[in-house]
């Protein structure tokens, strides 16, 4: 190889290496502009089964998005039929500039409530209220949610309900949502 | 080794580092996240949420200014890390007529130290229901933060921003603005 070919050779290679590092185009990671924002129920889906001794709770977490584990919570009514603490499983290390190394969660995750032995097993009847909180990505947090399960027997495997509207709020004084009491027939 | 190997080595360990503070970069830099500026609510101004002393303070009190709504939390990473510069900006300025409000979707007792902390020098108000609807009023649907909204000196929404935003970008549209 003559030392034109070679530089010839070394320039395609360092066209490839700029290309992939973005050079030419304005330096900008993913934004919540290029990126429809999933609603938390969505980016954070959440489903609880009731079996003899646990309870099972499963979260599938949207890609780009993750939940802090150490602020989940959760908590049975009633309380007298745990046989433990929740066990959460491990998260991945995150350094963050503000919290310091923080363990978050992706993708799916499973937890278990160990539940003491029910001498009525089959009338069995239990919820659970949990807490939990995450973010995006592309940089923004959403509150901390908290829902509520109700599991039983019959009816062993539950999603947390869609909240009902509220009545009467700021968001109907400042005419966002159309309120049913000031319609008109 | 001959001069053609020492150049290689040479170009591609700066091309390697031009690469690595590329992605440093991006991956560092808040996002630019300038949304759509949402209509503005009829009864905007009229608005009345609690301070940190559970005084209710409607947004009418700073009429006629270039109003930044900051909406933010202690348990947002984001919402932190962009405070100190709001807090320059209201210094460098509010003598001109900008006016930053933070609107904390929080509880007093965890808003409260952390103002102390950062030296806040502009009005934060703070509440869950009533700073949840606000914000989804006011364009951010999923209520996730840090989300921050301009107000022209017309009390109008101009600019809608949800994720970080730092004094480089928010400097020349208040600027324009005053």
């Amino acid at each position: 190889m003559t030392r034109r070919d070679a530089l010839r050779q070394f320039g395609r290679v360092a066209a490839a290496v700029l290309a992939t590092a973005g050079v030419g185009a304005p330096v900008r990671a993913a934004t919540a502009s290029d990126v429809e924002l999933l609603d938390a129920a969505a980016a954070f889906r959440l489903v609880a089964r009731l079996e003899r001794d646990a309870i099972v709770l499963r979260w599938r977490i949207a890609d780009g998005y993750y939940l802090y584990r150490d602020r989940v919570r959760v908590t049975l009514e009633p309380p007298t039929v745990a046989a433990g603490p929740v066990r959460l499983p491990a998260g991945v290390r995150k350094h963050d500039d503000i919290f310091g190394d923080v363990d978050i969660w992706r993708g799916e995750v499973v937890a278990r409530l160990p539940l003491a032995p029910s001498p009525r097993e089959a009338a069995r009847k239990v919820a659970i209220r949990v807490t939990s909180q995450g973010c995006a990505d592309i940089g923004v947090c959403y509150t901390p949610n908290e829902a509520r399960l109700e599991l039983s027997a019959d009816a062993p495997e539950a999603a947390p309900a869609v909240a009902p509207p509220r009545g009467e709020s700021l968001l109907d004084a400042l005419g966002a949502r159309p309120s049913p009491r000031r319609r008109t027939p | 080794m001959t001069r053609t190997v020492q150049l290689f080595v040479f170009v591609a360990v700066a091309l390697l580092a031009l690469a690595a503070g590329l992605w440093w970069r991006a991956e560092t830099a808040p996002a630019d996240t300038t949304v759509a500026a949402p209509p503005t609510p009829p009864g905007l101004m009229d608005v009345a949420i609690q301070d940190m002393d559970g005084r209710a303070v409607s947004l009418s009190t700073w009429k006629g200014k270039v109003v930044v709504l900051n909406f933010w939390a202690t348990w947002c990473a984001p919402c932190r890390r962009e405070i100190p510069d709001f807090v320059k900006l209201q210094t460098e300025l509010g003598p001109r007529g900008v006016q930053f409000v933070g609107l904390a979707l929080d509880e007093r007792g965890n808003v409260g130290p952390y103002l102390k902390q950062v030296g806040l020098n502009y009005p934060s108000l703070v509440g869950e229901v009533d700073v949840v609807d606000l914000t989804k009023a006011l364009g951010n649907r999923q209520a996730a933060l840090p989300y921050t909204v301009i107000l022209g000196r017309d009390g109008q929404i101009r600019h809608a921003i949800l994720g970080g935003t730092d004094i480089e970008r928010l400097r020349p549209l208040l600027e324009a603005l005053l």
